[in-house]
């Protein structure tokens, strides 16, 4: 009888650890290995972007050291840093590792709420609902905020540029929206936003920005101002 | 509810507008792709949620199988063991171990696209935008997801009924 209690229990133990345990693996285990995944690699990128940042802006100052005739250019090359303007590469480089740690901080932000509040539950604690419907709000926004997050930083997909124009055209002056209308203003907005394809679609996929954020590299290597590292 | 509804009219209008620019590739905007673009489209796929409704204490989920099944669990109000139940529960599984998945997927392309060299730059970007090992990647997670989804129903539900049934149990890991 002992014996048979005994398997009883051991069965009973068992049965809840490999549920538990597949279900963990097969769902939570999941969010929890995005949560440790998603900030690595992405964090992974993003140091790899200021170690080549540095080298870049360490050679462009000896650069400008040896040759006083490219001087002149790199004082320009200085001066368009200060002002920060779009072209800058080593700003794009600093907007993008900005855009690429937004993934695992909106996913981790998102689910990790809901997340700890059902290993509470199998712990075997009880909430309040308030705070499960705040949770459950949080990870329902995933879908909304995805759309959100990925249009807007990764080129392509969907173009949010008539929301910046729309904007513009509100912050300028009736005679400056006549200006923004010209061919000169048109211009320059295709340079602000090399890949709008309302204004200029790309003739090759060559001059696509990557959406995945190796674009400031990549164009800058084009434009040949960023030198080549092994 | 409010989140649900948002998060699933957002990702409805941004899949028809992506089919309707596969659909017309003429258009200037629909020969520009980006970089993982399929694995995105898989993400907001997978990224639909189940609308949710909670009523009383019992907190329901509404897939988007389950809309035409709405007025009859707003008026009982309860889950009961069924079809409808198998579908929420299905639908749950599916859009959040999906989304995860994917998720990550992109993540390991866009770090194999900028951290790891020329080659395999090139390697990631060849194999992502064209060939046919990107749709075993994707009929393979999907089988993943599914057989996820699946498992819960054909090995947890008939053995062990003294749990609930499927949907209330997802609901338990999930949401």
């Amino acid at each position: 009888m002992v014996l048979d209690r005994n398997l009883l229990l051991l069965g009973k133990i068992g049965f809840f650890l490999w549920y538990f345990l597949s279900l963990l693996l097969l769902s939570l285990g999941y969010l929890f290995l995005n949560m440790l995944a998603l900030p690595v690699l992405y964090g992974s990128v993003v140091i790899y972007l200021q170690i080549q940042r540095r080298r870049f802006s360490k050679s462009t100052s000896t650069f400008e050291s040896r040759s006083t005739q490219k001087s002149t250019n790199t004082e320009r090359t200085t001066r368009s840093n200060e002002s920060g303007g779009e072209t800058n590469p080593l700003r794009r480089i600093d907007n993008v590792s900005v855009k690429l740690l937004l993934y695992p901080a909106v996913y981790v932000a998102l689910t990790l709420p809901l997340s700890i509040l059902r290993l509470y539950q199998f712990s075997g604690r009880s909430f309040n609902l308030k705070t499960i419907y705040f949770g459950a709000s949080l990870w329902q926004l995933q879908g909304f905020v995805n759309v959100i997050l990925y249009t807007t930083t990764r080129r392509g997909i969907v173009s949010w540029d008539w929301v910046k124009q729309l904007f513009r055209r509100r912050r300028s002056k009736p005679h400056e929206l006549s200006h923004f209308h010209s061919n000169i203003s048109l211009i320059t907005a295709n340079a602000e936003n090399p890949v709008d394809g309302k204004f200029d679609a790309p003739q090759s996929r060559n001059d696509q920005l990557p959406s995945d954020g190796s674009w400031p590299l990549a164009s800058a290597n084009k434009g040949k101002t960023l030198p080549e590292y092994k | 509810m409010f989140a649900d509804c948002l998060s699933c009219c957002f990702t409805t209008s941004l899949l028809l507008y992506l089919a309707y620019r596969w659909k017309h590739p003429s258009s200037p905007r629909g020969r520009i792709l980006p970089q993982g673009y399929l694995w995105l489209v898989n993400l907001f796929i997978s990224g639909i949620p189940s609308p949710k409704y909670h009523a009383e204490e019992l907190d329901w989920l509404e897939s988007t199988e389950g809309v035409i099944g709405f007025s009859y669990i707003f008026h009982t109000k309860t889950v009961v063991p069924g079809p409808f139940c198998t579908w929420q529960g299905l639908f749950l599984q599916l859009g959040h171990l999906g989304s995860a998945i994917w998720m990550l997927v992109i993540a390991i392309h866009t770090f194999l696209l900028m951290a790891c060299g020329r080659r395999c730059r090139k390697w990631v970007t060849r194999k992502s935008e064209s060939g046919k090992a990107r749709w075993v990647l994707v009929v393979c997670v999907w089988i993943w997801v599914m057989f996820n989804g699946i498992y819960g129903l054909v090995f947890i539900e008939p053995f062990h009924p003294e749990l609930g049934p499927y949907c209330n149990s997802c609901e338990c890991i999930l949401v």
